[in-house]
């Protein structure tokens, strides 16, 4: 089981690790969980952390939101997660991962997506404020 | 689904440490936030895990500090202290 938590607004989240193994460089990402996105993906406050140059990224992509278009770059990622009782093991995939380097995107969350969630059964309660997901 | 194997050059151990390091630190930041909040009203903020390291009124400010200061963002928060929060996810 995949643990999660709310924030101070009652957004859930899910801590993961997000490694670029084309750069050897990962970080530790706190993931909104978003059954609504198609793709996971990382906005300015956690690609800044990778310390990846943009211009060594490609695969450009445009993707579409509720508030238009951004771009976007796609790069094949491994996102490993804390798995079972005290996150004693892990659970890791590899996905596409879509990458955004825009300032505008500076107080936006990363998401977690359906590449990823529709391998989980998710319980949801925020007024158990129990978040747990099951493989 | 995409689902893989740890691989061998990667730390498992240390991954797991740091991933639930990252989460009590973020937790503990949601514990603090109310009393930053009425601290830093409307300001943007760099928390360090301790203490505000740097506060201003945009997050273009922010980005600029960080830049020109050079500073490493990890086990750190970055946070906009809404008042009166008007920005949505959609």
């Amino acid at each position: 089981m995949i643990t999660g938590f709310f924030s101070s607004r009652g957004r859930p989240y899910i801590y993961g690790r997000v490694t670029l193994p084309r750069f050897g460089v990962s970080t530790d990402v706190p993931f909104l969980l978003d059954t609504g996105a198609d793709s996971s993906c990382l906005h300015f406050r956690h690609t800044s952390e990778l310390v990846v140059p943009e211009s060594s990224l490609g695969n450009e992509s445009s993707v579409g939101g509720i508030g238009g278009n951004a771009a976007y770059y796609r790069e094949p990622a491994m996102v490993t997660f804390a798995y079972g009782s005290g996150g004693i093991d892990e659970v890791s995939y590899n996905i596409d991962l879509a990458l955004s380097y825009s300032d505008a995107t500076l107080g936006l969350p990363s998401l977690l997506g359906r590449d990823i969630l529709d391998d989980w059964h998710i319980e949801y309660s925020r007024k158990r404020n129990l978040l747990r997901c099951m493989i | 689904m995409p689902r893989v194997e740890f691989p061998s050059y990667l730390d498992k151990e240390e991954t797991l440490r740091s991933l639930r390091r990252s989460e009590t630190m973020m937790k503990h930041y949601f514990k603090v936030r109310p009393a930053l909040l009425e601290k830093y009203p409307d300001q943007w903020i760099l928390w360090d895990g301790e203490s505000v390291i740097h506060a201003c009124d945009t997050g273009a400010e922010m980005i600029r500090h960080i830049r020109e200061n050079n500073i490493n963002t990890r086990n750190m928060e970055i946070d906009h202290l809404e008042t009166n929060p008007t920005r949505m996810i959609l």
